[in-house]
């Protein structure tokens, strides 16, 4: 009696497990595995800044900042140029949202922007735009000495 | 020799005759020939469903799709901008012998090893990934494939920034049973 007890337990067990492993067999699960690399810099900087020899300029450490300083000018008609260039060097392209200068009112210094124009498009990475501001004492002007602050503000933004 | 010598040998006699005569009829009369002529089929039922092949469509630089095992297909898409996308085409193939049902498949939450909270959720908002063609509950016979596609885009509305290059990575999980 104890011995046919053992067999049938045997044989269930045995039943259970190719049960369990003809399930195993019958099914069945894939994978994609995925992924989108998002090279979402935007990054647009100042770069190759020169000046002429009677003004100087630095750049910020992140190249987002120019400052213009000791602009020199002794007579009427004089000038100092800067330049410089705008360089996407992040991956998206950049586009130029809207744009402020300053200062570029004053009838004894004259001060000459670049002509920049809502919705130019610096491509990523190669992107890149040459500027010049130009700084006059204003020819007809007689003032003995003054001192004007100027700016510019560029909005650049990821190209939708 | 006695008399009752004689009967008692041909009792014996007659006793032995009756014997031999029940063998004799056993084995004529009772003994059965059963014969069983069977014929076996065995064929080996396997269930096999797997990737067959995966491609890129190439519409941006850089992708890549490929079956790296049975189960397991790989793909890349560098996106560089909102709106840019990348479709891959899938084809799933049943190369075993019992017919298969795509019990379900799920695509799975975006998830991005190292990344904060913020850029996770950005990535969450603007990374789409769509299928087509692979439907759940549709048969895939013993045989046959089926074709789909993985689509991943750049919400072509984001105005989300990244300050540096970030993986979006997510699984697309397909759970083929037998056909009942």
């Amino acid at each position: 009696m104890k011995k046919s007890k053992q067999l049938i337990i045997g044989t269930l067990l045995l039943f259970l497990s190719l049960f369990e492993v003809g399930y195993a067999l019958s099914s069945s699960t894939l994978n994609i595995n995925g992924t989108a690399k998002i090279s979402g810099s935007l990054d647009v900087q100042f770069s190759d800044v020169t000046t002429t020899s009677n003004a100087t300029a630095s750049l910020s450490s992140d190249n987002r900042i120019l400052t213009i300083s000791n602009v020199v000018l002794n007579n009427p008609g004089e000038s100092a140029t800067v330049n410089f260039k705008i360089r996407n060097m992040g991956s998206q392209d950049a586009i130029l949202n809207s744009f402020t200068f300053t200062g570029n009112d004053d009838a004894d210094i004259l001060i000459t922007f670049p002509s920049f124009q809502e919705g130019e498009v610096l491509t990523g990475l190669t992107g890149e735009r040459d500027n010049s501001i130009v700084i006059t004492w204003n020819p007809t002007s007689y003032v003995a000495e003054k001192t004007i602050e100027f700016s510019a503000v560029l909005n650049y933004q990821q190209q939708l | 020799m006695r008399k009752s010598e004689k009967v008692t040998i041909g009792v014996v006699f007659g006793v032995m005759l009756l014997i031999l005569g029940l063998s004799v009829g056993y084995a004529t009369a009772f003994s059965q020939v059963l014969t069983i002529n069977g014929t076996a089929n065995v064929s080996q039922r396997n269930f096999v469903v797997k990737f067959k092949s995966a491609t890129s469509k190439n519409l941006v630089t850089g992708s890549s799709a490929q079956v790296t095992s049975d189960d397991t297909v790989t793909i890349t898409a560098p996106l560089t901008k909102p709106g840019d996308s990348e479709t891959f085409d899938i084809v799933i193939e049943n190369a075993g012998s019992l017919d298969a049902v795509l019990d379900s498949f799920v695509i799975g939450e975006i998830t991005s090893d190292g990344a904060d909270a913020e850029t996770l959720q950005k990535l969450k908002n603007d990374v789409k990934v769509e299928t087509t063609g692979f439907v759940a509950k549709s048969d895939l016979t013993a045989g046959n494939t089926v074709s789909g596609t993985v689509k991943v885009t750049w919400d072509a509305n984001s105005t989300n920034q990244y300050s540096k290059d970030v993986a979006a990575n997510f699984t697309v999980t397909f759970n083929y049973i037998e056909k009942q």
